[in-house]
């Protein structure tokens, strides 16, 4: 065997050569170090040190020293680079690996041969007369980051492989990556200033990263020759602990890693597993008990518009969890974070470039208990509802304007014979409104979702790197929720709500790292169909009990596009750093076709014969609940931009910082919205009876049914829709801060930040007199000075303690200040705006933190938030909704954190050792004051302001609990939430205020990773496994009490220190908990339980 | 077989994916229309169901001889049945047609407790004339009676008229029409005829032609235009009416005439 291998590596003679050469296909060079041959195994250390040498020159002297042959292919090493080498005692195997990083070739090691061959050779059999030979396994990496004892990332330090002599310098982000052959290596650490170190026993595992975070520490001298020696163990609990204690503010996160061990689809799924952080309506975000409006999120550090016309809020479901790198929620602020937060500040960041190539896939399904196989309602949702995009039956008929056919209408009665111009030109455009009116019937379908993730990795010379990271996915969902609405004295529905939602998600980030230096292009689009047929019957009970049969539907199409360009520098040797954005960013959220369709079905007790399908239309009357239609247009633009640069220093030979920076914010909003009620003109007949589809119809629209303009009537908004506002906000911020350690234990950051905030809202108001449109401004500007302090004094290497002092604001948003009214479909009533107040909060929090083991925390919070001029949906009777600013508020909260391996239990058990319990309880205890105009009884007589209870959002106490198992193959994850009742929408009288009761959340997922290397997942979930009502009441009481009191009687003193008497008997001994006798239940919904299950494969 | 399994994975992937895109099905809203009866009921009648469609709808007796509330029906044809409810005979089967957001009233009748009876639409008085028919529904009364006629002053002097005197006015069945002309013609010259009315009084045949009735309100009775609840009576050419003898009310004498049918005749 092997007989044409003729040759010695270094003793080819020309001649045999040259023959060689001729015989093409046959002609190998054996290379055998026969001479030197010895007991020399694979485990022989090799000591190299080569600079552009030949790669012949370098098998000869790995012959000469292990013993080992070399065959070669003749041509071979044609193709083949130089190679620079300098390793010491290193195994073959890594040597090998090393020499043949980049080279156009291959090798495989049979007994004490190696077999040298280009790369497509092996696949053709060159060599098949050999028998099967191990290959080598594929090189493993280490890779983390570099940090300061504060946390802080180095960049430019020095990380070597020792064995190797292999060195790569940490990038701008402190991340570094350094790839080597299996085998337990020595790594050093270098950085001016610091103390070098060395990690010893740092395992490399084929194709694996192995994760090393590395804390330096500051040293007495300049250029320190001390090296502090630690084994990889101690090094990374360091580096952990570092991250982990050192964050400047008060904050919890969740980082790509952990994102991955979970069957979370979207960002608000991710944010329930972050500590204090609790998620309403499966999108929007409470942290400690404070509501979207004192939250604030920013998307790759650019602040995002909201998603919502009618919150202040951003919906995090539409941001899929594959593209997330990680989440940082920050709890107290800092003067280089955005003063616009109180509850917390949700940052997520985007992934930019991956550590490793990769490719994901992802399939998903699910079933509600409540909805899937189950029939569903709804109207048609369009061609193209499936892909999340509008169809024909969301279009605006084209002849004229909402706002010209506003004006026109305005100039009609409905008694306006049919052969006038005015009306005839009505009809012509009421024709070409969609014919969208049949309800259909479908079959709710399973969840489904898709992901795909791409990340590639492209070296360039010098350690450049260009990441590019592209993610695709793509949900759909249908669900059914029971929901009942009582507003007492006004009505009583019951019905189902049916959602079908489509979410489409793409993000493509490019990086490109040089140097000191980064550079990403982050692009992130979302867009979302939504289409919510809330199916009812039920009574008005303020029109003689009319049996109602009604349904309301709302579709929205929204869709948001940011793209931000990044930048991050090291200038110099001291670690001067400069970081920098430019993001723009635009929202359009399309509300096309809203309505309320109203079928009237006698009254309760007058026909008892009437069957339930019998209906009659009411035509005539003002009233929205009794039907109406609705379109609207938001259009919000946003740019941001910022520079930040941050110069280290030491003094007291402790690392010390200053940063300062600038931030910029543009942003514009432009808000058309047309209400209308459905009128007949007198000469048009709809007796009972006649089906709906019959009635509402594009033929009855021509002829004799009209739109009546509610919101605007004549007035105009740019002549194009009936109503609305636009507006602008100008924000430039600008800051200094300095980070200090004047003592080795005590960490100090302070500074002020500055706000210079404009925003101007224009409303068209219509003046009946003049039959002009006043363009109404209302203007909220101000400077705001934020000062902040944290302070953390680091008790032992375990044990931090924390205090903070801050400033911060919440401003009104455009939609608020505005006094447009807006038709809430879910509250079944108007909510309108005004000139409001920024809200100023002064906040103090105090933290006592414990970390056991890395990964592990124990912590007591104390908090205190003063808040002038809070903002609150203040319910002003019948069916009206007003955003309102209080006078004050105060809140004093206790906040225990902990998550906690149980290994304690059997420190030896790998069970007891992935095993961990984590928890959160937060206790608030909270007052409000009104604005005496506001602070004033049915007569309009003034009652004291004051009211011992949170802000309308706030609980009074907040239970998360979690059990979390973590195994290399099994992962269970088992969650539990509770939340004290809390205000929905606030009144003066507390009778009216109206509270959301508290109910058990309980969640459940497991995971298991299957298949060669892992590379499927099975993930397994059930949301909401308890599936309770959730419930808002009002503490007074409902039809047919047991006591008999009269309906809307308070059950609780409707004005504190009133001195009004309650009937005898009629306190409820509860006060204003949930209590069935006492209370009115005035929304009920329950969604069912979801099973959903996801299967993922990394290629 | 993992060429199979690929493929059934796929089809049953896209068969999910394409679920999305479903189309729904019309709910079509119903179409109603409404129905009315009345009727005269006999007193001693038993009740009377009206069953549409198997179902039934309402009962009509004495007391409600008509449907209160209308009984709401889908558009299109039923098939409409009057039941005795004591003895379960049907007495009327017909098929009705309820058009979209209509009221369908049905012709009135009178039904004497087997049968029911209705208007009969070809008599016609002559020029200047009514018709009036009668008919006994008080249970009291003899099941056959005869009736006079006469025509009274507001003194109470009586016009004796020819030929009103009928005889066998009985509870099952109307009696022939009698022909009443304009009071006007029958009065002496210049008098003033809304100073004068008719009156109808009833004897028993078989008790020697005993007075066991009179229509009156005090000395005064009233034969036509009882629609107007009354205190003016006014003579109606080409009225043609049906008239039940009624019982009496228990604070009242006299006998209460109740219009079952009354038409104009063309």
């Amino acid at each position: 065997m092997y007989k044409n291998y003729t040759h010695q590596w270094g003793v080819c003679h020309p001649h045999a050569r040259k023959l060689l050469l001729m015989m093409k296909l046959t002609t190998f060079i054996l290379l055998i170090g026969m001479l030197q041959i010895s007991a020399a195994t694979v485990a022989q250390k090799i000591t190299l040190s080569e600079n552009n040498a030949s790669l012949a020159k370098v098998f000869k002297k790995i012959s000469q020293q292990t013993g080992y042959g070399f065959m070669v292919e003749g041509s071979t090493l044609k193709t083949a680079k130089q190679v620079t080498i300098n390793v010491k005692d290193a195994a073959l195997e890594n040597v090998l690996a090393e020499i043949f990083q980049g080279q156009p070739l291959q090798f495989v090691i049979k007994d004490q041969m190696v077999m040298v061959s280009k790369k497509e050779d092996l696949a053709n059999n060159t060599f098949q007369n050999a028998t099967p030979a191990r290959k080598l396994p594929p090189p493993g990496r280490i890779t983390g980051k570099i940090v300061d004892e504060k946390g802080q990332t180095l960049p430019g330090a020095t990380v070597m492989i020792t064995e190797l002599n292999k060195t790569v310098i940490s990038s701008v982000d402190g991340t570094y990556t350094i790839e080597a052959g299996p085998g337990s290596y020595t790594l050093e650490v270098k950085f001016i200033g610091y103390q070098p170190q060395r990690i010893t026993e740092v395992a490399v595992i084929p194709g694996k990263a192995t994760t090393l975070d590395i804390a330096m520490k500051v040293s007495a001298t300049a250029l320190s020759t001390v090296i502090v020696t630690s084994s990889f163990k101690k090094a990374s609990v360091e580096g952990l602990y570092a991250r982990q204690k050192n964050n400047a503010a008060v904050s919890d996160g969740i980082t790509a890693e952990q994102i991955s061990r979970t069957p979370d689809n979207n960002t608000a799924q991710v944010l329930k597993r972050i500590s204090g952080l609790q998620v309403s309506d499966n999108k929007y975000v409470v942290i400690r008990g404070l509501s979207d409006r004192y939250n604030n999120v920013l998307l790759n550090g650019a602040q995002l518009p909201s998603s919502e016309p009618n919150r202040r809020n951003f919906a995090f479901d539409m941001v899929p969890s594959a593209i997330l790198d990680r989440i940082v929620v920050n709890k107290t602020a800092t003067p280089d974070l955005t003063g616009e937060f109180t509850g917390g500040l949700v940052q997520i960041e985007t992934k930019d470039i991956p550590t490793e190539n990769f490719v994901q896939l992802t399939l998903g399904s699910g079933f509600n208990t409540r909805s899937t196989g189950k029939e569903m309602l709804g109207l048609d949702r369009g061609k193209n509802a499936w892909i999340g995009f509008a169809s024909d039956i969301h279009k605006k008929p084209g002849s004229m304007s909402f706002g010209a056919y506003s004006a026109l209408e305005g100039k009609i009665n409905n008694t306006t014979p049919a052969t006038d111009p005015i009306r005839q030109q009505m009809h012509q455009f009421l024709k070409e409104i969609p014919d969208n009116w049949t309800l259909k019937k479908y079959t709710a379908m399973p969840t489904q979702n898709y992901q795909f993730q791409l990340g590639q990795v492209i070296p360039f010379k010098d350690e450049n790197q260009l990441g590019v990271i592209a993610a695709l996915t793509y949900r759909n969902e249908q669900d059914i929720e029971d929901r009942h609405l009582h507003n007492p004295t006004q009505f009583d529905y019951n019905g189902t709500a049916n959602n079908y939602t489509t979410t489409l998600g793409g993000s493509l980030n490019l990086g490109y790292r040089f140097g000191k230096n980064k550079i990403t292009l982050q692009n992130t689009y979302n867009r979302k169909f939504s289409d919510e047929m809330w199916k009812y019957t039920g009574i008005d009970e303020d029109n003689s009990n009319t049996r109602k049969d009604s349904y309301s539907d709302v579709t929205i199409i929204s869709q948001l596009f940011q793209s931000q360009l990044d930048g991050e520098h090291t200038l110099s040797k001291a670690g001067i750093k400069v970081d920098w954005f430019a993001s723009a960013g635009r929202m359009d959220r399309n509300q096309p076709y809203s309505r309320v369709m109203s079928r009237n079905n006698g009254r309760l007790g007058e026909n008892p014969n009437f069957p339930p399908d019998y209906f009659s239309f009411d035509l005539a009357d003002l009233q929205l609940k009794n039907g109406n239609l609705f379109y609207s247009e938001l259009g919000e633009k946003i740019y941001n931009w910022a520079a930040n640069v941050q110069v280290p220093f030491h003094l007291f030979n402790l690392g010390q910082t200053f940063k300062a920076g600038y931030q910029g914010k543009y942003r514009t909003a432009d808000f058309g919205a047309s209400l209308f009620r459905m009128y007949a003109f007198s000469d048009g007949s709809y007796p009972a009876g006649t089906p709906y589809e019959q009635v509402f119809t594009q033929e009855n629209f021509g002829r004799d049914l009209y739109l009546h303009s509610v919101s605007g009537n004549a007035g105009k908004h740019g002549d194009d829709s009936a109503d609305g506002y636009n507006g602008f906000q100008r924000l430039n911020a600008g800051y200094v801060m300095l980070d200090l350690k004047p003592l080795n234990k005590l960490r100090l950051i302070g500074g002020i930040r500055a706000e210079r905030n404009d925003q101007n809202i224009y409303d068209d108001i219509w003046d009946e007199p003049t039959q002009t449109i006043n363009r109404r401004l209302i203007n909220n500007k101000q400077t705001d000075w934020l000062p902040s302090v944290n302070a953390i004094y680091s008790i032992t290497s375990k044990l931090n303690f924390r205090a903070a002092w801050y400033k911060s604001v919440a401003r009104p948003d455009f939609r608020e200040l505005s006094s447009f009214a807006y038709w809430d479909y879910d509250l079944v009533g108007t909510v309108g705006g005004g000139p409001l107040q920024t809200t100023r909060i002064s906040n103090a929090d105090l933290r006592l933190e414990y970390y056991p083991a890395p990964g592990e925390v124990i912590s007591v919070s104390g908090f205190y938030k003063k808040f002038s001029n809070p903002i609150e949906v203040l319910f002003t009777g019948k069916a009206s909704y007003y955003y309102k600013n209080l006078e004050s508020a105060l809140d004093h909260g206790l906040e225990v954190d902990f998550r906690k391996s149980l290994n304690f239990i059997g420190a030896a058990s790998p069970f007891w050792q992935n095993l961990y319990l984590s928890g959160n309880f937060t206790l608030l205890k909270a007052s409000v004051s009104f604005y005496q105009s506001d602070a004033k009884d049915d007569a309009g007589n003034p009652v004291s302001p004051k009211r011992d209870r949170p802000l309308a959002g706030q609980s009074p106490y907040i239970i998360n609990g979690g059990l979390l198992y973590a195994g290399k193959t099994f992962g269970l994850n088992l969650s539990y939430n509770r939340y004290g009742k809390r205000i929905v929408y606030a009144s003066a009288d507390r009778g009216q205020d109206e509270y959301e009761k508290p109910r058990d959340l309980v969640d459940l997922q497991a995971s298991y990773k299957f298949l060669k290397e892992k590379r499927a997942e099975i993930k397994f979930n059930i949301s909401d496994l308890l599936n309770q009502e959730e419930i808002s009441y009002k503490n007074q009481f409902d039809k047919g009490n047991p006591f008999g009191f009269d309906p809307t009687n308070s059950s609780v003193e409707r004005y504190p220190g009133s001195g009004e008497a309650l009937q005898p008997k009629a306190k409820d001994p509860k006060g204003t908990t949930y209590n069935k006798d006492y209370d009115t239940v005035v929304r009920r919904y329950k969604f069912g339980s979801t099973y959903s299950i996801n299967f993922i494969y990394r290629f | 077989m993992k060429k199979y399994i690929l493929i059934i994975g796929l089809a049953s992937l896209v068969t999910v994916f394409l679920s999305a895109c479903k189309k729904g099905e019309d709910i079509l809203g119903a179409a109603y229309g409404r129905l009315m009866l009345s009727s005269v009921f006999s007193g001693e009648a038993s009740p009377l169901l009206v069953q549409v469609d198997g179902e039934t709808k309402d009962t009509l007796n004495v007391e409600k001889p008509g449907t209160l509330q209308e009984i709401i029906l889908k558009t299109g044809q039923h098939q409409m049945v009057l039941v005795n409810q004591q003895t379960k005979k049907t007495l009327t089967d017909t098929a009705i047609t309820i058009e979209t957001g209509k009221l369908t009233n049905l012709p009135k009748f009178y039904y004497t407790g087997t049968s029911a009876l209705f208007d009969d639409l070809a008599a016609k008085p002559t020029a200047d004339s009514m018709l009036v028919r009668f008919v006994t529904l008080d249970p009291k009364l003899p099941d056959v009676m005869d009736i006079e006629i006469s025509l009274w002053d507001f003194g109470g002097t009586p016009t004796p008229l020819a030929n009103k005197k009928i005889k066998g006015i009985r509870k099952d069945k109307f009696s022939n029409f009698v022909q009443f002309p304009n009071p006007a013609i029958l009065l002496p010259p210049d008098t003033d005829p809304s100073f004068f009315y008719y009156t109808i009084e009833g004897y028993d045949p078989a008790h020697n032609n005993k007075k066991v009735m009179a229509i009156e309100d005090g000395s005064i009775s009233y034969i036509y235009d009882f629609d107007s609840g009354g205190a003016i009576s006014t003579f109606i050419a080409n009225d043609v009416i049906s008239l039940g003898i009624d019982k009496q009310p228990d604070s009242d004498p006299t006998h209460v005439p109740t219009i079952i049918f009354s038409r104009i005749a063309q």
